[in-house]
């Protein structure tokens, strides 16, 4: 199972879905959209950091996304 | 009668009064006619009926006299509507505490995730972690706001064995809101950021200038 994790005052939601499932895809997709218009950044990510990256669609193929608030300089 | 100040009331009488412990009270009422309505007779009596009714309160020194004068102004009524609200409060400051303890346990368990055993160990006795760049190494060490610390490419092959101190430029860049943020979360915003996009988020960082980090002491 695939998943998104949204950094939040909890710790994280996580929202998982399976990339042959349609639905799942559908809903997964939907919730990064609307965390997109939020303004969070989403980043795929693996263990070790090396090919993370930024995103801007929905990959359903990602093993993990995470979508952090929008960073800023103080 | 001796006249004192407010402030100063009871350890001025204190240092002077003579009287033996069994009989101090009795003294002091004697002494002192007291500012609310209560006549001198009656002073302890109705301060010690407000206590006793609500519970015990403990005053020390020249706080003593503030305290009764606020105590007593108060009605039955007030007093009982303070505490409560007090009792509330320390409730709702407790829950607050157990919900950001979960929300860092939570942040901990992603973070594990992301990063090595070995460089969880390392976080979880330091606060820092190191995070590989693509142009430079940055360390991420907890705090109220994660510090960002840009150091050589390199020049750390392992946080966990590396001792001493390391020159590097301290840099402020967070996540917007990071005071709702549990302390790993910022870490792993900010870990995720600087390596997938190192130029951006460098670019938006704001330099404090050169720093040396001590590596030898935990953060």
């Amino acid at each position: 199972m695939n998943q998104m994790r949204c950094l939040n005052e909890t710790g994280d939601t996580k929202m998982v879905w399976d990339p042959e499932n349609k639905d799942e895809v559908d809903a997964a997709k939907a919730q990064f959209k609307t965390l997109k218009g939020k303004g969070f950044q989403a980043y795929s990510v693996k263990k070790g950091g090396e090919k993370n990256k930024p995103i801007d669609e929905f990959d359903p193929e990602s093993t993990m996304i995470i979508m952090v608030p929008k960073i800023a300089g103080g | 009668m001796a006249t004192y100040s407010t402030d100063s009331a009871w350890t001025d009488w204190s240092g002077t009064c003579t009287a033996s412990s069994g009989t101090v009270w009795v003294t002091w009422t004697s002494d002192n006619s007291g500012t609310t309505s209560t006549a001198a007779d009656g002073t302890w009596k109705y301060w010690t009926s407000q206590e006793t009714i609500y519970g015990t309160v403990t005053i020390s020194g020249e706080n003593v006299w503030t305290s009764w004068e606020t105590q007593a102004a108060e009605t039955r009524e007030q007093k009982r509507a303070r505490l409560a609200q007090d009792a509330i409060n320390a409730e709702k400051i407790k829950d607050v505490e157990a919900n950001r303890k979960a929300a860092e346990l939570t942040a901990q368990e992603l973070l594990k995730d992301l990063i090595s055993e070995d460089e969880m160990k390392t976080y979880l006795k330091t606060g820092r972690i190191i995070v590989r760049g693509n142009k430079h190494d940055y360390i991420l060490a907890k705090g109220y706001q994660a510090k960002v610390v840009k150091v050589p490419k390199g020049k750390i092959v392992d946080l966990s064995s590396y001792r001493g101190k390391v020159d590097g430029v301290d840099y402020c860049v967070h996540p917007i809101d990071q005071h709702k943020l549990p302390d790993t979360d910022k870490i792993i915003a900010m870990k995720v950021a600087l390596e997938s996009e190192e130029d951006r988020i460098m670019k938006m960082a704001n330099s404090r200038g050169n720093i040396e980090l001590d590596l030898s002491r935990a953060a």
